[in-house]
């Protein structure tokens, strides 16, 4: 796994201090490209053309557009200590290694075959190491979508995860799956 | 889900497969042994001290399957799958007018969604 040109945080910070450094990033992002003046832009025709090719990202063609249809900016934050929120809010955090109290989370890229790169996170607790569990998404899902659905489910009902092995998956059986 | 396992104690590992997230290539196109190869290079890179645990949802857990019967001797000590698709639930409550209506038109509205004839 290539991390050559990722950015370390400090290693006192916790999540707490991660969400802080993402919403300060955020508001300076938000000062430097405008984002929120686009609607307003776009309805004057005589705009400096100039400055849009330079920024590339002031002139959008799809806007995202709430339910009620007002311009949905701001990420929702749904959990108490949300690592998607985090990291969707600041740009910077796309590649590196982060670290939260507890653990920490490193994201880069892998090199894959025929010089296709995949998306890679990696969650390691500092003191106890069980077992490693690899996680693979479903059709039209991203990786992202199991950091945080546990504490969506804990709310509702408790969920006891058991591990159980298939007998037509195991070696001593002569039966498999046809269908796939 | 992630953070939940890393507390407790796990590795986790996440990917992206291709056509899907922050990964390159089109999305909906990929053949079934290239996502192999995709789940082969992350599980290169979980370290071979620990016991590997496998955990798949939907598409990722019939790929699971699938990549497990044809590898036997794959060294995993074991295999979580939520939601496969391995066959259709046998109880869908449907009327027998409906019924009907589905063996004569259902030819032709594949790829028509059944909520549509609810």
């Amino acid at each position: 796994m290539d991390l050559s040109s990722t950015r370390t945080t400090d290693s006192k910070c916790d999540l707490k201090g991660l969400e802080e450094e993402a919403i300060k990033n955020a508001r300076n992002q938000s000062d430097s490209n405008a984002y929120a003046g686009t609607a307003e832009r776009q309805r004057v025709p005589s705009d400096d053309l100039s400055e849009n090719h330079s920024s590339g990202s002031a002139k959008r063609k799809f806007v995202k557009v709430n339910a009620r249809g007002e311009e949905d900016l701001l990420q929702e934050k749904i959990f108490e200590n949300d690592i998607n929120y985090i990291f969707t809010k600041d740009k910077s955090k796309f590649i590196g290694e982060f670290k939260a109290d507890q653990y920490k989370i490193i994201r880069g890229y892998i090199n894959g075959s025929k010089h296709l790169r995949l998306y890679y996170t990696k969650l390691e607790n500092y003191h106890t190491r069980i077992a490693s569990i690899a996680i693979i998404h479903g059709y039209g899902e991203h990786s992202g979508r199991f950091l945080e659905v546990k504490f969506k489910i804990s709310g509702i009902c408790t969920i006891n995860f058991t591990l159980f092995e298939l007998r037509w998956l195991s070696i001593s059986s002569k039966r498999g799956l046809s269908c796939i | 889900m992630a953070e939940h396992f890393v507390k407790e104690g796990f590795v986790v590992h996440l990917i992206d497969l291709r056509g899907s997230g922050f990964s390159g290539g089109s999305h909906g196109v990929a053949s079934v042994d290239e996502l192999h190869e995709d789940i082969k290079l992350l599980l290169q890179q979980a370290g071979k001290d620990l016991p590997l645990f496998l955990y798949g949802h939907s598409l990722g857990a019939s790929l699971i399957a699938s990549l497990l019967i044809r590898n036997k001797w794959l060294n995993i000590s074991g295999v979580i799958l939520t939601s496969a698709m391995f066959e259709f639930a046998q109880e869908r409550k449907i009327n027998h007018l409906k019924r009907f209506f589905i063996r004569l038109f259902g030819g032709y509205f594949e790829v028509c969604d059944i909520f549509f004839l609810k």
